[in-house]
């Protein structure tokens, strides 16, 4: 039997992994050629140049946004390389329809760029909070089959968010200063985000 | 007879060549990078709430909370502020905690809070409606339910909504030399907590991470003896689950799960050591199995990340 997908992750990772799991992958060119795989994912996407954020407001991306379509996946994505992902993604859904014909493509929802979380205001926070909100509600994973660990990622934002919330509404104990609120909104929204995010993913994850 | 069994057939091929041809290949490359997002934004928040807390005082030394929620909760954010909006007819929902009771009943940022059971939430002898929500609120015990009475869009309505325990949170951080402690029951739902016998450090890794699970439909009924459930389509590896494939996981703890993710959000609150029933379905038997969530003894100062 061959290591499953987490554990090559977690080998790739340097994480804790059974040692006969290691002798395998070890021993086994499928599942080396496998690791390898994962490993040129992340080195591909650790390569991809950081852009340096321009000059402009959020208000400005956002029609930017608007004016190209909908953007989901990271800007980094250009060029050759884009394009390359852009026709793999067409093929993929082209033959996944043509195979099912019944799942219809998620709508892309609305993200927000951690960047332009870090230096809102609380009322700007609360803004994009609720936007994300919405996106997250257009998502449907109902009928989807879902590796435990991308559920229980799932599950751990939805827990810190719901902690950040029991935070915003507590009442006992010294009231949280002006600043200390604007910081927990600001991570409320990036783990939204980061939510949205892998539930479209997973929902444009082809099952077959 | 030949029919259903030729029926049964197919479903299974379908769902084992679905199973097999997921397991084969990665998540694709856009869960994968998704995945990764997430994980940096949590350990980065991880770091802010922590801050924001005083928790990381000036002492640097490796601190462990853990918290057991035993509050009712109902999902929301409430207390306005300077630039949020306040009433003195009712509380402003200012933003609804997914996957939470209050989002799971249809409640959304922007909605009114009027009325909760028979109690309205205006500002009464000097009581704010905030307060007057908190304070009956702390008079519901987890796992009631209650009605909230609320305005959207002028537009009056009502809603049950089942409350939960507030959910176990679990900090570990060191602020000293040799870098913060790897919080990482986000990739895996790692736990932790100090051994009162020894101070040694004790995490769990949960072993659920290698299963692949999907919400049944209708219809289902006729080959898995329920039609609502967390169908199991690979079990996990670890035998202490006692889960096998096409179980269908009705009950964790007495908690219905709704979906895959909100299935794991139960089975993490649990910690290491602890008892938990899980009721089943197992060709077509409703039966419960007890399992105790494992441990993992590790020294904290394998989980450092060197700075």
């Amino acid at each position: 039997m061959h290591a499953e997908i987490a554990e090559l992750l977690n080998l790739r990772d340097s994480s804790l992994v059974d040692a006969r799991i290691k002798q395998h992958v070890d021993a086994c060119p499928r599942c080396r050629r496998e690791l390898a795989h994962l490993s040129a994912v992340r080195a591909g996407l650790r390569a991809l140049p950081e852009l340096p954020a321009p000059d402009i407001s959020w208000e400005d991306v956002v029609a930017r946004a608007q004016a190209q379509g909908p953007i989901l996946r990271s800007e980094r994505l250009d060029g050759w390389y884009g394009a390359a992902v852009g026709i793999a993604a067409t093929v993929v859904m082209t033959v996944s329809l043509l195979l099912l014909g019944q799942r219809e493509a998620p709508t892309q929802p609305t993200t927000v760029p951690a960047a332009a979380a870090m230096v809102d205001s609380t009322p700007q926070l609360m803004g994009r909070s609720r936007q994300l909100e919405e996106s997250l509600r257009s998502v449907d994973l109902q009928g989807r089959i879902m590796s435990g660990r991308t559920a229980s990622t799932i599950a751990a934002l939805e827990e810190r968010i719901a902690y950040i919330d029991q935070l915003l509404s507590r009442t006992d104990g010294p009231p949280l200063q002006q600043e200390q609120r604007r910081r927990l909104w600001q991570q409320r929204v990036v783990l939204l985000d980061s939510l949205v995010r892998l539930r479209y993913a997973e929902a444009q994850r082809a099952d077959f | 007879m030949g029919r259903y069994s030729e029926l049964f057939g197919a479903v299974l091929l379908t769902l084992v060549l679905t199973s097999s041809v997921a397991a084969a290949r990665p998540d694709d490359d856009g869960v994968e990078h998704a995945m990764q997002e997430a994980q940096r934004a949590l350990e980065s928040a991880q770091g802010e709430i922590a801050e924001i807390e005083v928790i990381a005082g000036p002492g640097r030394t490796l601190m462990i909370g853990e918290r057991r929620g035993r509050r009712a909760m109902i999902g929301i954010t409430l207390v306005g502020e300077d630039g949020e909006q306040r009433s003195d007819d009712g509380v402003y929902v200012s933003a609804v905690s997914p996957g939470g009771p209050a989002d799971q009943a249809g409640l959304r940022a922007g909605d009114l809070l009027i009325r909760i059971d028979d109690t309205p939430l205006d500002t009464r002898d000097g009581v704010s409606p905030e307060r007057a929500l908190v304070e009956y609120m702390s008079g519901v015990d987890p796992g009631e339910a209650v009605e909230l009475t609320y305005l959207r869009d002028g537009d009056r309505d009502s809603v049950a909504v089942q409350t939960e325990a507030q959910g176990p949170q679990v900090f570990a951080f060191s602020g000293g030399p040799g870098g913060r402690l790897r919080f990482d029951d986000d990739d895996s739902p790692m736990r932790f907590r100090m051994d009162p016998d020894t101070g040694r450090m004790m995490g769990v890794r949960g072993s659920w991470i290698d299963m692949e699970l999907v919400s049944l439909s209708e219809g289902a009924d006729d080959y898995f003896g329920t039609d609502s459930g967390i169908l199991v389509v690979r079990a996990p590896d670890d035998a202490d689950f006692e889960l096998k494939d096409w179980d269908v996981i009705a009950e964790i703890g007495g908690r219905v799960p709704r979906d895959p993710s909100h299935a794991l959000r139960i089975l993490r609150s649990y910690m290491p050591g602890e008892t938990l029933e899980l009721t089943i379905y197992r060709n077509k038997r409703r039966q419960t199995l007890e399992v105790t969530v494992p441990e993992l003894r590790r020294r904290y100062e394998d989980l450092l990340i060197p700075e």
